[in-house]
């Protein structure tokens, strides 16, 4: 049925209708007579990314939040999150972006159906971390989250608020509106709670307290 | 913006990769990244690692979820924190979405009438859904916004479809064919299942199963040489006055899709998708381009709450979408962007 309708779209689907439309299923193509199908070159190499990758997605999505529902509403979410977040991709697999965009947001959908902080199991931290597939990296990238984690429960407090809200999608003038300060500071928050991040990280759990503010 | 005065080439790195995740780097911007990449063989190097930190810490976050308001300690207490006026964020948004979600499944109405007088008529607003169960066993599924009129006899079954989308699941019965009209043509089924879209100017009829014929109203419903045969897995379009057009294989998942609350487009105007958000949702959807556009559409969308589907269409099919309270109209821009 896919490939037949593949044949049809002749290869420009973004998707194509697919068993799993059954439930859900987001894509689309625009062809325009005028101007061509218009777009850059990031915007195609998302495009084909998604194609290529859908499936993928879908049954790890599965794996992790256990219903169609919340899986249709995910992988649309992931497209469209990528989508709007294209420019930051630049050179790096858009496929393993998809992979990273679409675990980010099946942790919110737990964390949110749960109230709880979630645990993440090795097929959400293979989908975060794509480049982790051996036993080894598997084991360093659980490693390094848990070393991040604890860093992040250090965190001052206008630190973590500001990491919480850049994660949310707020702008830096918001963050610094939130905050009551200026841009520059603010950035300077969002700086060092990253900093203090990153340092945690390659220090295997053990925070760089001179990087914290 | 210039480069990061920083003198740690890991910090450096840092920076680079919150300029590039939480800004729209300039063109200067850009260029001076290139230039500090070209510096040293290990900032690439460096970079990538920032970018896995960076990766890793937005899951840890989240996992652990925002920090409890009644633990946040504002820096600045004589400055008010805002209030959250800006537009909302994709987060909070998804979060009324699951309501709107609700109500929407809350208004599919799954309604089994059994009609006992000829000329029933079924009618459903914009956004209600309703399957009639017919006197002969058929069902008829109702999408949003449709109308149809039913009056069955002993030896026919006669629906006129008189406005939107209904898919008709028929039950055998050789001694009176089930015929739909619609507009000019009639869809006669012996025992099948299609769908039957009636829009603005055309009526579009796909088969999910067994076969359809397609005969002129004027035929009276006798069948003869012109009668065309729609078979499974196929579709066609007719405008009013017109022959038909030719029969497209479709898509069986396509068929009926709006029931699963799925919109799926093949090829289509932009006109076509707005009158399908139409009989969706309540307001006012119109195409506002100032000169016909020849943009075709194909993909598939999940239908959520209206303002998140239109938004998603927007984003999707890089079309501008200007909303004045129920009001929305779309434009089919050729610049892509969101």
């Amino acid at each position: 049925m896919a490939r037949q309708f593949l044949r049809l779209a002749q290869g420009l689907f973004l998707r194509a209708p697919s068993d799993r439309d059954r439930s859900g299923g987001v894509g689309a193509r625009v062809q325009d007579a005028d101007q061509g199908t218009g777009g850059d070159d990031i915007e195609a190499r998302l495009r084909r990314a998604f194609t290529d990758i859908e499936s993928h997605l879908r049954r790890r999505l599965r794996r992790v939040l256990g219903n169609a529902a919340d899986v249709d509403e995910v992988t649309q979410d992931t497209y469209l999150q990528a989508w709007e977040r294209r420019h930051t991709i630049r050179d790096q697999d858009p496929r393993g972006f998809l992979l990273r965009t679409g675990g980010n947001l099946a942790i919110d959908r737990k964390r949110r159906d749960t109230h709880r902080p979630v645990a993440i199991g090795d097929e959400l931290l293979e989908m975060i971390v794509p480049d982790a597939i051996t036993p080894e990296r598997l084991l360093i990238a659980r490693r390094d989250l848990e070393a991040v984690q604890a860093a992040i429960e250090k965190l001052p407090a206008a630190q973590r608020r500001a990491l919480d809200m850049s994660d949310e999608g707020k702008t830096l003038a918001e963050i610094a509106a939130a905050l009551g300060c200026g841009s520059t500071h603010a950035w300077r928050q969002l700086h060092a709670a990253y900093a203090a991040l990153h340092a945690a990280r390659l220090a295997g759990g053990a925070p760089n307290k001179k990087r914290k503010e | 913006m210039n480069e990061p005065d920083r003198t740690d080439p890991s910090d450096q790195a840092l920076e680079w990769v919150l300029r590039h995740e939480l800004q729209r780097p300039t063109a200067s911007d850009e260029a001076a990244f290139q230039a500090w990449l070209a510096a040293d063989q290990t900032h690439l190097h460096l970079y990538d690692d920032a970018v896995r930190t960076y990766t890793i810490a937005n899951a840890a976050r989240r996992a652990l979820g925002p920090v409890a308001p009644s633990n946040v300690v504002t820096p600045f207490p004589t400055i008010a924190p805002p209030s959250v006026s800006a537009p909302p964020s994709a987060l909070r948004s998804r979060r009324w979405l699951l309501g709107g979600a609700g109500a929407l499944a809350a208004s599919v109405a799954l309604v089994a009438l059994v009609p006992v007088l000829r000329g029933d008529v079924y009618r459903t607003d914009v956004g209600e859904r309703r399957m009639v169960t017919l006197a002969d066993g058929s069902t008829v599924h109702l999408n949003g916004a449709t109308e149809i009129r039913v009056r069955f006899s002993d030896n026919a079954r006669r629906i006129d479809l008189r406005d939107g989308q209904a898919m008709f699941e028929v039950a055998h019965d050789p001694a009176r064919p089930f015929d739909v009209w619609a507009r000019d043509r009639i869809v006669r089924a012996v025992g099948t299942s299609f769908d039957i879209d009636m829009q603005a100017q055309t009526v579009s009829v796909a088969v999910d199963d067994g076969v359809v014929a397609i005969l002129p109203a004027e035929s009276g419903g006798n069948v003869d040489t012109a009668t065309l045969r729609l078979e499974k897995g196929f579709a066609l379009s007719y405008a009013g006055g017109q022959a038909p057009g030719a029969a497209r294989a479709i898509s069986l998942d396509q068929i009926g899709a709006w029931r699963r609350d799925m919109l799926i487009f093949d090829d289509v105007p932009l006109e076509t998708i707005v009158a399908a958000l139409a009989r969706r949702y309540p307001g006012r959807f119109a195409v506002a381009n100032r000169r016909p556009s020849s943009r075709r559409f194909s993909g598939s969308i999940v239908l959520r709450e209206r303002n998140q589907t239109v938004r998603d269409l927007g984003r999707m099919l890089s079309i501008q979408v200007q909303q004045r309270g129920d009001q929305f109209d779309f434009a089919s821009v050729t610049k892509s962007g969101t």
